[in-house]
């Protein structure tokens, strides 16, 4: 097979530049996906410390949702002991001195038992708002942490969108890539295809340079 | 026509490099977004576990208060009323009343549908159940659910991770082919080739792999059946249970729930192709087995019965009542060596896991007293079925073999030692093959005459003297079983010098009657089962 003719000394001159350019931004696009590898790892290490943050945040608000539950309860046994003392000393007719003292026992136990229950709670009709009680030690608890996890995975989700889309970046990076080593591989003459290839690995490179700014600074 | 500058091979190569590097990419994607999944997912599952246990701890401070405090109180009240009312003193009786009922608007288990008046007792296990019970289930299932997408999430994630590493070598072979002059070249460019086809192939058979998971609504119907199972509503549990399963032919969770609550309404035969089914989609699980092998026991078909219990005792998991239940298997096949055998086992393994327990958390865990009592229930059904005809509970194919019988007796009575023996930290007793019992009487208070029947009005039952030969200070303990249950608030426990009678009941004071049944008395002395009787309320 005989080779076709070698093009002139400028046409050299034209071609090793084409391959310099090229070199460069092979040299170019690897450098950029490198950034965006090491930008990805720190977001993924980023990702898998606000879901931590948010099994943290859940940990606390079920300890205190529990503990509030508890000591609520608590007291509500103490109102419990109240409404039956109160209902026999309400029950036990008052003009009968033989049962003066029970009644008095009843209206006192009951009364004692007022201490060791938060009277705040006390509703019409003789009872006692549970959940108001627990919401409102939840409410102290979420004061002192937050207790919404909510916003870790949240963050954790969105940092995770960010990884994927950064990731994706390098599929566009390693197409410029091919673009540029197809079109440094082609014969001088195929000036078409060799420019074409370039052209697009450049805009190619462009869109995942866009694209990676774009997530770092949009998102 | 030329195509390429310089060597055409090293340009190719070149080519094909930048297309395996592309290829990395999109696998890289792929790896990072399956990855994200598998994470989202274990997140969800562990947040779904540690609510969980909130949920469980909230909703048993909730039942603890409104089975252990307000019934409780409501349950003393109304037993003052009812003790003042005996004795003419209507206005605390009245008072009492009041503050009864005062009590039962402090919580819902005092409402319907947990309280029926006709009934006089709340439903607690119904209560339980709906406080939290349902949605502790479903959030369990949520778990195992999520916990199975990760996995399914977290394989396709190791899929990727290793073809990365395939295209990684590839283009090493490659870019090696590149080095090396002459024809030896090829082989890296054929080898480095053939790994990125059949890794681009593996790549796209990953991607198509479906990732599966339950519809939340099975997950629903599911949990609210069992929830209904714990509530003995069977029929109910069934129905819902059926809908799980139309919901998700392959949810096998359900078909061993509806094997369960075909088991409780006495559908042997479903139950056990339901069971058969759970672990034909994956729940071989020890419960499974266990309850499998009894379902086998009960529809008399001993042979699958006993491999199914083979089977269940290969696990590390394996409880004495599997070793008990392969005894019994073997006893009313009348194999005896083989049941004194399984039986053995079993009481070694209990005598094992109440030393680890006791040693670990320093208490004895009450399943391990319900399996001997459950082992102890089952060998007197034998008995009863040899020597009464009685024969509830019980194959029919059982070999009524009088030596079948007295050895059924014989490791009853080792099972109530060994039970008796954990409850009181006293060493496991031996077996005794030829033990002869007392016979307990029974005496109405202040009555001269014993009697084997009472009226439900009668408050008191005094135990015979066993007539058994003792020295001063022999610990003594007397249990009552009604129906096959013990009445723990009949057990008496005191010892040969006390020199009391040995009553049944709260005392000459009592105004509340023993409840009916069948009751069989166990006289303990020195921790060995010395005597029992039977008797009956109606």
């Amino acid at each position: 097979m005989i080779d076709p003719p070698t093009p002139s000394t400028g046409k050299n001159q034209s071609s090793r530049t084409f391959q310099v350019v090229v070199a460069t931004l092979i040299a170019l696009v690897s450098v950029i996906g490198a950034l965006i590898a090491w930008r990805a790892a720190v977001l993924s290490e980023q990702a898998a410390n606000a879901d931590f943050a948010g099994t943290v945040t859940v940990i606390r608000r079920e300890d205190a949702r529990t503990t509030a539950a508890a000591a609520a309860y608590g007291r509500y046994r103490a109102f419990t002991d109240y409404v039956i003392y109160q209902t026999i000393a309400d029950t036990l007719p008052d003009d009968d001195p033989a049962l003066e003292a029970d009644r008095a026992a009843a209206n006192n136990v009951a009364f004692n038992n007022r201490l060791y229950f938060d009277v705040t709670y006390l509703r019409p009709g003789n009872t006692y708002d549970l959940n108001a009680d627990i919401a409102a030690t939840v409410g102290d608890a979420n004061l002192r942490t937050p207790l919404d996890p909510v916003g870790n995975f949240s963050q954790a989700d969105a940092t995770r969108s960010h990884v994927r889309l950064l990731v994706a970046d390098f599929i566009l990076l390693a197409a410029a890539l091919l673009c540029f080593t197809s079109a440094e591989a082609l014969y001088v003459r195929r000036y078409v295809l060799r420019y074409g290839l370039l052209g697009l690995g450049l805009v190619l490179m462009v869109g995942g340079v866009a694209i990676a700014i774009y997530a770092e600074v949009g998102l | 026509m030329r195509w390429f500058n310089g060597e055409p091979f090293e340009r190719v190569v070149g080519i094909i490099s930048s297309v395996i590097i592309l290829t990395t990419a999109c696998v890289a994607y792929l790896e990072t977004t399956a990855s994200s999944a598998a994470n989202r997912a274990e997140r969800t599952a562990q947040q779904i576990v540690i609510e969980n246990m909130g949920l469980r701890a909230r909703g048993e401070i909730d039942f603890s208060y409104a089975s252990g405090d307000a019934l409780r109180l409501w349950d003393v009240l109304d037993t003052r009323a009812f003790v003042a009312e005996a004795r003419d003193d209507i206005v605390l009786a009245d008072a009492y009343l009041a503050a009864r009922e005062a009590i039962t608007a402090l919580t819902p288990l005092f409402q319907p549908p947990y309280f029926d008046e006709a009934d006089g007792f709340p439903a607690e296990t119904r209560y339980r159940a709906e406080i939290y019970l349902v949605e502790q289930t479903y959030r369990a299932e949520q778990f195992s659910n999520f916990s199975n997408i990760e996995d399914q999430w977290e394989r396709k994630s190791q899929n990727y991770v290793a073809q990365l590493t395939i295209l990684a070598v590839a283009l090493f072979l490659f870019s090696l082919s590149n080095t090396i002059p002459g024809g030896t070249r090829w082989i890296f460019v054929v080898f480095g080739g053939l790994l990125f086809v059949i890794t681009l192939g593996w790549t796209l058979l990953t991607v198509q792999t479906a990732v599966t998971s339950l519809p939340d609504a099975a997950l629903r119907a599911y949990a609210e059946g069992r929830s209904l199972l714990v509530a003995e509503a069977y029929t109910e549990a069934t129905r819902l249970l059926d809908e799980a399963i139309a919901l998700a032919p392959t949810y096998a969770d359900a078909y061993a729930a509806r094997a369960e609550a075909h088991g409780w309404l006495g559908n042997t035969e479903r139950e056990i192709e339901d069971y058969n089914q759970a672990i034909a989609l994956g729940n071989d699980s020890a419960d499974v087995l266990t309850s499998l092998s009894f379902a086998y026991y009960l529809s008399d078909d001993i042979p699958s019965a006993r491999q199914t219990a083979q089977e269940r005792l290969q696990r590390p998991t394996a409880l004495p009542l599997d070793h008990f239940d392969l005894g019994l298997f073997a006893l009313v096949e009348g194999d005896l060596d083989a049941a004194l055998g399984a039986y053995r086992d079993g009481v070694a393994l209990t005598a094992a896991q109440v030393d680890a327990s006791r040693a670990g958390t320093g208490g004895v865990p009450t399943a391990l007293l319900g399996q001997l009592e459950t082992a102890t229930f089952d060998l007197r059904g034998v008995a009863d079925c040899i020597d009464f005809d009685f024969c509830d509970g019980v194959p029919a194919s059982l070999v009524a073999d009088p030596a079948v019988a007295e050895t059924s007796l014989a490791l009853n009575g080792w099972l109530r030692d060994v039970l008796l023996a954990i409850e009181y930290d006293q060493p496991t007793p031996a077996y005794q093959p030829d033990r002869e019992l007392a016979v307990l009487d029974f005496y109405a208070l202040e009555a001269e005459q014993p009697s084997d029947l009472f009226d439900t009005n009668e408050s008191n039952v005094e135990v015979g003297e066993p007539g058994l030969a003792t020295a001063p200070g022999q610990p003594v303990v007397v249990k009552a079983l009604i129906d096959g249950d013990e009445d723990f608030s009949l057990r008496l426990v005191t010892d040969t010098s006390a020199n009391e009678p040995l009553v049944l009941g709260g005392g000459a004071d009592t105004i509340f009657g023993l409840l009916p049944g069948e009751y069989l008395v166990e006289y303990y002395l020195d921790y060995q089962l010395a005597a029992t009787g039977y008797f009956l309320v109606e």
